[in-house]
Parts: structure tokens; sequence; C-alpha cells
């Protein structure tokens, strides 16, 4: 007979993960791995029974892309990436966590308020990601910029009131346009799967689409436009509904799906006022974010390392938002805006 | 080479992030098992492994989450003693199936809690479905070493959860 191998081995025989000469036949002789290889077997049985309980349960969510750059030229193109990500995250928004079930199909989102949602670059981005794993996004209906010659051009061409404090080099209006995100249950499914979840998609939820709209948006820039000193920026509002599930189940489902961070999903779900509330992510890595007061309205400050801040507020139901690179210039433009 | 020559580390936890997660899962509920990971993510960032060849930074990261998964679980306890926070399975409301399935699962981390590093680890990933392989690079032990540490894991645990039974 062969020697005797020793218990780690016979773990490991039991695992496949290890190969032992005849073992049947050593097994059949030897009264001590006998003994051995049953009480390896009956405590493995006990840890796999024990420890299946661990699999985790599927969990939460979303959110949205924001390209973090080191480069001063960089921080335009960042604010474009925040308006994206909120367009995004206002999907999410829309979702609050308990009541959706009781929600019309017909409930939508309007942008009324902004509050600040804290992440971190990393966690935005990959939360984009997920987005982006769970169907369709057609863009088709963002149009492009297109530059116009100065305030009561882009006053016409987007149907929004420009206030004489809005000055700037250039303009550029872009019309109104929609974002449409259609669920693919398969598509989930396997995202599910990767994250170890085979929880069933609702059935309701495949091919539900989620519309976002947002009105015409322009810009005034001050300085090149590649590198400006200033943007001022003023958008119609942003609404949200779905064609398929309603917009709570929706956003309830999103809310249960594993691989979302979840300290943006625990700020998403604490927001009350969710139908009218706009997420702003604030990237805490590269940025602060903080609430100030303008002249009696609601703001959000964000101030990013090294590169200049913004302020961003909703009033009567349009958005408007002034960055550049002197926080103090920054401010007093926006309180010239408030005030007419 | 290097693998991760040409890899930027977001890459990286691109990749890694939703297994950890699901890994990290087994020791703490969401949303805690997000930020545990979100944890072990930013130490890669400083830590001089992120240069090393990705099953080298796979291994670590496997390693680190796990170890601040059980040190979350024990500061989770202090608080808790302290009144500063509930346990989630306190505040969360459910069907009578799910009360019971939370009571169990605290019941093994619970004795996992009382275990050696070593132990409780190698039972975590074995029972996660990684291979003997993978187990020694992130316990970093040799292969051969993993079937005894298995054993003597699953006979530990067993015996600490039958004492608590009783």
């Amino acid at each position: 007979m062969t020697a005797c191998p020793d218990t780690g081995t016979w773990r490991a025989w039991l695992d496949d993960e290890t190969a032992i000469p005849a073992p049947e036949t050593h097994l059949a002789g030897c009264g001590a791995c006998a003994r051995t290889v049953a009480e390896l077997r009956s405590a493995a049985g006990f840890a796999s029974r024990k420890m299946t309980v661990l699999s985790p349960a599927p969990r939460p969510v979303v959110t949205p892309p924001v390209e973090a750059e080191a480069s001063p030229r960089g921080w335009l193109r960042r604010f474009a990436g925040a308006a994206a990500a909120v367009l995004l995250i206002s999907v999410v928004a829309a979702t609050p966590g308990g009541r959706a079930l009781a929600d019309s199909v017909l409930s939508v989102f309007r942008s009324q308020r902004i509050d600040i949602l804290e992440s971190t670059s990393r966690d935005l981005a990959m939360s984009g990601l997920v987005l982006g794993q769970l169907g369709e996004v057609d863009t088709d209906g963002l149009p492009e910029p297109t530059r116009v010659a100065g305030a009561r051009e882009a006053e016409a061409e987007s149907g929004l009131d420009i206030p004489d404090a809005f000055r700037g080099d250039s303009w550029l209006v872009i019309s109104s346009g929609t974002v449409r995100w259609e669920l693919d249950s398969q598509a989930i499914t396997d995202y599910l799967a990767a994250h170890g979840s085979d929880v069933e998609v609702p059935s309701q939820i495949d091919g539900t689409v989620v519309v976002l709209e947002r009105g015409a948006i322009v810009f005034a820039v001050s300085g090149p436009l590649d590198d400006p000193s200033l943007v001022l920026v003023r958008s119609g509002p942003v609404t949200a509904h779905t064609e398929g599930a309603s917009l709570g189940e929706t956003r309830e489902f999103l809310l249960s799906l594993p691989g979302l961070p979840g300290g943006l999903v625990s700020q998403l779900r604490a927001i009350e006022d969710w139908e009218s509330t706009l997420p702003l992510p604030v990237p805490v890595d590269a940025a602060t974010g903080s609430h100030v007061d303008l002249d009696g309205i609601d703001a959000v400050e964000i101030d990013v390392d090294d590169l200049g801040s913004g302020l961003i507020w909703v009033d009567d139901d349009v958005v408007t938002a002034v960055a550049g690179h002197d926080p103090a210039t920054t401010r007093q433009v926006a309180m010239e805006i408030v005030r007419g | 080479m290097n693998e991760t020559v040409g890899r930027s580390i977001d890459a990286v936890v691109l990749e890694q992030r939703p297994r950890l997660v699901a890994l990290v899962a087994r020791v703490v509920d969401w949303p805690d098992a997000e930020d545990v990971v979100q944890e072990a993510l930013l130490k890669l960032d400083h830590d001089p492994i992120a240069d090393r060849p990705l099953s080298e930074v796979t291994a670590w990261l496997r390693r680190v989450s796990l170890n601040l998964a059980f040190n979350h679980r024990r500061d989770l306890g202090r608080w808790r003693d302290r009144g500063l926070r509930a346990p989630v399975e306190d505040v969360v409301d459910g069907p009578e199936a799910e009360s019971l399935r939370r009571e169990e699962r605290e019941a093994v981390r619970s004795v996992l809690d009382r275990m050696t590093d070593r132990q409780r680890n190698v039972l975590v990933l074995r029972y996660a479905g990684h291979s003997y392989a993978e187990i020694a690079a992130a316990l970093e032990m040799p292969v051969s070493s993993v079937g005894t540490t298995l054993a003597r894991a699953e006979a530990d645990f067993r015996s600490k959860y039958e004492e608590d039974s009783k």
C-alpha cells in the first residue's frame, strides 16, 4: 500500500485540486485515512451548507460619468461631463425608494431644485458604465451646439429669457433635446450574472424606455472657447418619464441592482422630493460642493481644486450656471444674474 | 513582462470591482460592501503593488478587501455597543424568510469573526468559488498548504458554530 497522504492532501483531493494514486484502493485498506476523509467530508459539508447563506443578495444601483481631468483646459469638458451626469442621474433620482409601486405610469420628474450628490470621480465613472450595460442609450435627440451672434439671437433661438447680466465673447445655443434609454432584460440578466446574482428581471422592466428631456441651453463664453475665463449657462428644465414600467418601478429596480456605489445610492434614496430635485454629482476627490444663498435663492457652489468654481441654481424652472477660474468673479456675476 | 504595463489602475478597478463586491458582500451587507471595496481600491492607489502584474494586484485586492471587511464588522460591533449605529439587520424590515436568513447569516459571520484571519479568509474564498491557486495567491501561502489550512478552518468553524448553537 502506498504511504498515507496527509490531511491537507486528502482535503485537496476532495476538491479535485490534487491527484492521489489509486485513492479508493488506499481508503479501502487504511482505516485511519478512511476516518480522516470521512471527517473531512463531514466538516466540509457542514461548512458548505452554512456558508451558502453568505451568498450576496442582489442590491443597489446607478449613477453617471464624470471625466476627471487634471488639465486646466479640461474644466469646460468636465462641466459638460457634469451636465451629462446630471441628465443620467436624474433617471435614478426619478426613482424613489418605497413608494415606487404606487407611482402612476404617468408620473414624471421635473427639475425645480438642485441638491449635492457627493461621490468620487471613479465611482461616478463606474456608475456611468453600469448604466450603459443595462440597455441602449439613444442620444440622437441631442443636437450639436450652434454659434449665434449675441444675447438677443440666443434668446430667439432658445426661447429662454436671457438677462442683461449674461455677457460673453461667444454665444452658443443647443436646442432642446432628448435621450432615450431602453432597458434590455437580457443585458440586465448578463449584468446581474456578472455580479453573482440570478435574480429574474421583472417582465415589465424589459423594453421600458426612460425618456430624458431637457430644454434648450444657452452658453455665453468669455475668452477663447478652448480655455474660457468665464462661462454662463442657462437651460430649460430637465424632465424624465418612462414608457413601459412606471418611473417609480424603474427607479426602484435600478436602485436594487448590485454594483453601484453604496454611498451614492444612499444619498439618492434620501432625497424626499425626488420628483423635483436634480442631484448634482460632485466628485469629492477633485471638488467640493456646498449650498449657498444667492439673494434668497438656494444655489450649489462647486469648487474644483486649482481650476476654479461654479454656481448652479434653479429658479422658476430655469437652470442657470456660472463657472470660471476666479471664484470671486463667479459669485459676483451669479449675484448680478439673480438680481436681474 | 509586467501585465499592468499600458493598463491604468482604473481599468483594473473596473474589471475587479464587481467580483470584489460580491466577495466582500459575504462578510458585510451592502452598502457597506461597496464602501469596503472602495477603501481597498483607494489603498491600492497608494501601494507599490499597483505596479505589479495583474494577477498579483488581484490577489492583493482579495486579501485586503476581506481583512477590511472583517475589520469593518469589528468596528460595527464597537459602534453598536456605544449605541452609535444600529446594525443593518435591525433596521431592515422584511418577510419572515428573509429575517431568518439574516439571522443565519449573522450566526455564520459571528463565528468567522472569532477565527484567525487566515482561516476565515480561506473559508470565504473557497466557498465563493476560488481555486486553491487563487486562494494561495491571495493569502500569500504555498498552494500545497491550502488543503491543510482549509481542513483546519472547516473543523474550527464547525466546532465554534456548534458551540454557539448549544
